[in-house]
């Protein structure tokens, strides 16, 4: 699965522990979610999408690749 | 949703309430084990004591998770690997069981239930470590 993760992270100048720490999660977790080595669960999916302030779709695509957002195209 | 660091450092007050409480756990069951076996009972209860505190105090740090803790702890990717790692380990178990007791069936094997217990618990133990670190290094 794919996500723009990294791109919204620095945009905001969040380190990946401070994003960590929005979503009550473990610094590995963004790591791996990064990568795209972990899919998180659907209730994780949606925090990281309130913490940006955007919908699921619009961080996650189902294929490898990257996605754009609505705002960036 | 809150700011607090998501880490897993344990600290003093992470370790105070497991030993307040593993602590006499382990020494009890040390009292109850020289009361129930022969021999002297200041080394069987020493003995019991010692090989029982690790997992005493063990058992209450799950108990009480320190509060650096990630709030979210199941939807981190470090319980996705335990989760696997024990499911795998579990198999591995079942299966284990299975070939010992054909093996001691068809041979007639008279085999001390202590040392088998003790033999499983340490591969069970074993598998659950080898496995997630397996998954941990692939994935890292």
């Amino acid at each position: 699965m794919g996500n723009d993760l990294p791109r919204r992270r620095a945009e905001r100048h969040w380190s990946q522990s401070d994003l960590a720490a929005r979503v009550g999660v473990t610094r590995q977790t963004i790591i791996s979610i990064e990568k795209g080595r972990f899919d998180p669960s659907l209730g994780l999916a949606f925090k990281l999408a309130g913490v940006f302030g955007c919908r699921i779709e619009d961080i996650f695509s189902p294929d490898e690749q990257p996605i754009r957002s609505l705002t960036s195209s | 949703m809150t700011g607090k660091r998501a880490t897993h450092e344990i600290g003093w007050r992470g370790l105070l309430f497991p030993l307040l409480l593993g602590v006499p756990m382990a020494i009890g069951i040390g009292a109850l084990a020289a009361t129930f076996n022969e021999g002297p009972t200041l080394v069987t209860t020493v003995a019991f004591t010692l090989a029982t505190m690790p997992a005493s105090v063990g058992i209450w740090m799950i108990v009480f998770r320190p509060p650096s803790t990630p709030e979210y702890h199941e939807d981190t990717v470090e319980h996705r690997w335990m989760s696997r790692a024990t499911s795998g380990a579990f198999l591995d178990l079942v299966t284990g069981l299975g070939v010992l007791l054909t093996v001691i069936s068809v041979f007639d094997l008279e085999i001390g239930s202590q040392l088998v217990l003790v033999v499983l618990l340490l591969a069970a133990g074993a598998d659950v470590f080898t496995r997630y670190a397996v998954l941990r290094r692939r994935e890292v």
